[in-house]
C-alpha cells in the first residue's frame, strides 16, 4: 500500500529530518507511530498523504505519487490533524459538504460513530463545540469516509477517559483488510490495545517496523525480582528496564515460557535506548522477508 | 476518476456557497448600502467604481488565503479534486462571480434609493445608471474596464497563491513596482521613438492597436492562470 525508497527530506539542506529513511506499510493493519518529539512524525504523515514533497528519493501509495495528489488518491486517504480548523456549519452541513467528496462514505457508520461517541445533536455548530467534540466529529466522519488510508495525527488528544475506549473501540470495528490506519501518538496507552503494529521513527531512520506478534515473539515485558534483574543483565538480555514498586519492569530478549504483558511505552523507551540491539532484533533480510518469517519457513520446511 | 470533472467542480462550489454565503451576503448588503445612499441625490447615478475596485482586491488577494494558515491548507489541499478543477472554481469565484455579485448589489442599491426617494420626497423617479462615464452599456471602455477587472483579480489570485502572509499588501507591492518600471521603459521607448520620426496616429492604427492590446491582456490574464496553477501544484502545507 505504502512504499518508501530512500527518501530524504530536510526543511533545510543542512539539517535533514529523514536520511535513507526505507519504510513500507501494508493494508489490515492499525500502525501506531512513535517518536520524541521533533523526529519527523507530522512531516513523515504529510509526505504520505503529499502534503508535502521529498528531497529524493520514492514514495508511493497505492502506486501513485503523492506529490501530484491526484483526485483519485486522495479520496481515498483522510488525514486528521492534531489541531483542527472546522467551517460555520453544523455536523449535518459538513456532511452534506464534505461526504459527496468520499464515493464509500457511509452515513449510518457516520450516526453509529457518532452515537457511540455520544454526540446527540447534529445540528450543533463545529465552531461551538469543544476541543474534544469536534474531534470526535472529525475521527468519525473519517472513519465513515471509508478510505483505504486513514492518517490520525495524536487523535486522542483532547478527548475525556471514556471518549478514548470510545476511540479504540470505534477504531478496532472499521479496520478492515483492505484499510491501513496511521496513528501517530505520543499517548501510547491510550492506543495500546488498538494498535497491531508499530513504526519508531529515530534519527531519521525507521527504527522498528514490526506487528505485536512479531514483538512479542522476539521481546519479552517483564515485572524482574532484584535477583532475576541480575541475572538477566549478566546474560546480556536486559535492553530497558524502569524502576516500579515491585521490583524493576523490563524488556529483554525473548524468554521461552515468560509470563509477560505488551507494553508500548516500555518498547519505545527499549527502542530508544538500546538502538543497535533492537535493529539487531527486528532486522530485515534482503529478499524483503522478517527474521521471524524466514526463521518460519526454515522451520517449516524442516 | 477524470482529471477535470463537473461533479467534482460541483462539490467544490457547494463547499465554497455553505460556508461562505454568509459573508457575501454582508459584503453585498455593505455595497447595496453604500450605493442606496449615495444614489439619493442623483437623477443618473455611476457605480462607485473605486469601492468595487477595493473589494475586488481584497477578495481576489484572498482567494487562496487558505493555504497560509496550516491547518486550513491541509484540508483544502486534501480535497479530493485535482489542481484544474480548485483553480477551475476560484477563477469563477474571484473573476466572475464576485464581480457579478458586486455589481449587481450596486445596481440594486442605485434602483433602491428611487423607491427610498419616494418615501423621503414623495415622488418616485427610476434611476438610471451609468455604468461607466459616458459610454455604452456594450461601449469599447466597458470591455476594457471588464479586461483590467480579470487582470487585476488574475493579478491578485496568483499572489494569494504564491505569498502566505499578508498576500493582498505584497501584491500590490509587487504591482506597483512592475507598473512603475513598465511606465519607465515605455516613456523612455516613446520618447526616443519621437525624437526619431514624428508619430502619425491614424484610426485604422488605432484601432488595430486596441484589437493587439486586448489580445495582450487575454494572454497576460491567462499567463496568470497558468502560474498560479504550476503554484498551486508546488503548494506545501
Amino acid at each position: 500500500m505504502i512504499e518508501i525508497k530512500n527518501m530524504n527530506f530536510g526543511y533545510v539542506p543542512q539539517r535533514k529530518i529523514f536520511d535513507n529513511l526505507n519504510l513500507s506499510l501494508e493494508a489490515g493493519h492499525i500502525y501506531g507511530l512513535l517518536g520524541k518529539n521533533g523526529v519527523g512524525k507530522t512531516t513523515l504523515l504529510k509526505i504520505i498523504s503529499g502534503l508535502r514533497f521529498c528531497n529524493s528519493g520514492t514514495v508511493s501509495v497505492f502506486g501513485m505519487k503523492p506529490e501530484q495528489r491526484n483526485p483519485e488518491m486522495l479520496a481515498d486517504i483522510y488525514f486528521v490533524t492534531e489541531e483542527m480548523d472546522v467551517p460555520t456549519v453544523s455536523v449535518n452541513e459538513y456532511v452534506k459538504i464534505y461526504a459527496p467528496f468520499y464515493p464509500n462514505f457511509s452515513i449510518s457508520d457516520f450516526e453509529n460513530y457518532l452515537r457511540q461517541f455520544e454526540i446527540a445533536d447534529m445540528e450543533q455548530k463545529l465552531t461551538k463545540m469543544s476541543h474534544g467534540q469536534k474531534k470526535k466529529v472529525l475521527v468519525s466522519f473519517a472513519l465513515a469516509t471509508n478510505t483505504k488510508l486513514l492518517i490520525m495525527d495524536e487523535p486522542t488528544n483532547g478527548m475525556d477517559i471514556p471518549s478514548k475506549s470510545t476511540f479504540r473501540k470505534v477504531v478496532a470495528s472499521a479496520i478492515t483488510d483492505d484499510k491501513a490506519f496511521i496513528i501517530s501518538t505520543h499517548q501510547v496507552r491510550d492506543l495500546q490495545n488498538v494498535i497491531d503494529a508499530v513504526l519508531v521513527l529515530d534519527n531519521g531512520k525507521i527504527l522498528l517496523n514490526a506487528d505485536i506478534n512479531t514483538i512479542c515473539d522476539r521481546l519479552t515485558f517483564k515485572v524482574l525480582s532484584a535477583n532475576e534483574f541480575e541475572e538477566l543483565s549478566q546474560q546480556g538480555k536486559v535492553l530497558y528496564s524502569e524502576d516500579n514498586i515491585a521490583g524493576k519492569v523490563a524488556v529483554c530478549t525473548h524468554i521461552d515460557d515468560a509470563d509477560d504483558k505488551f507494553d508500548m511505552e516500555l518498547l519505545f523507551c527499549a527502542a530508544i535506548s538500546a538502538r543497535e540491539k533492537m535493529h539487531e532484533i527486528f532486522a530485515e533480510k534482503e529478499n524483503g522477508k522478517s527474521r521471524f518469517a524466514s526463521e518460519m519457513e526454515t522451520k517449516l520446511n524442516n | 476518476m477524470k482529471n477535470i470533472s463537473f461533479y467534482r467542480i460541483g462539490l467544490l462550489f457547494k463547499r465554497y456557497f455553505c460556508e461562505n454565503w454568509k459573508k457575501d451576503v454582508i459584503v453585498a448588503a455593505i455595497i447595496f448600502a453604500v450605493e442606496m445612499l449615495t444614489s439619493l441625490e442623483q437623477e443618473v447615478s455611476t457605480i462607485s467604481w473605486a469601492v468595487l475596485f477595493v473589494f475586488f482586491i481584497l477578495y481576489s488577494g484572498r482567494i487562496f488565503g487558505m493555504l497560509g494558515k496550516p491547518q486550513k491548507a491541509i484540508n483544502y489541499l486534501m480535497l479530493p479534486a485535482s489542481r484544474g478543477e480548485k483553480l477551475t472554481v476560484n477563477i469563477i469565484l474571484s473573476h466572475f462571480y464576485y464581480p457579478a455579485l458586486l455589481i449587481v448589489a450596486s445596481c440594486l442599491g442605485i434602483w433602491a434609493s428611487s423607491f427610498f426617494c419616494y418615501f423621503i420626497y414623495d415622488e418616485f423617479t427610476f434611476k438610471s445608471i451609468e455604468f461607466i462615464g459616458s459610454a455604452k452599456f456594450w461601449g469599447i471602455e466597458i470591455w476594457y474596464l471588464c479586461l483590467f477587472i480579470l487582470l487585476n483579480n488574475a493579478i491578485m489570485m496568483f499572489g494569494s497563491v504564491y505569498f502566505r502572509k499578508a498576500a493582498v499588501i505584497k501584491t500590490l507591492l509587487c504591482e506597483f513596482a512592475f507598473i512603475t518600471l513598465y511606465s519607465i521603459v515605455m516613456t523612455l521607448i516613446v520618447f526616443k521613438m519621437c525624437l526619431h520620426e514624428a508619430l502619425y496616429l491614424t484610426a485604422d492604427k488605432i484601432e488595430y492597436g486596441n484589437v493587439i492590446f486586448s489580445v495582450f491582456m487575454l494572454c497576460v490574464i491567462a499567463f496568470f492562470w497558468v502560474l498560479s496553477y504550476l503554484r498551486l501544484k508546488e503548494t506545501e502545507a
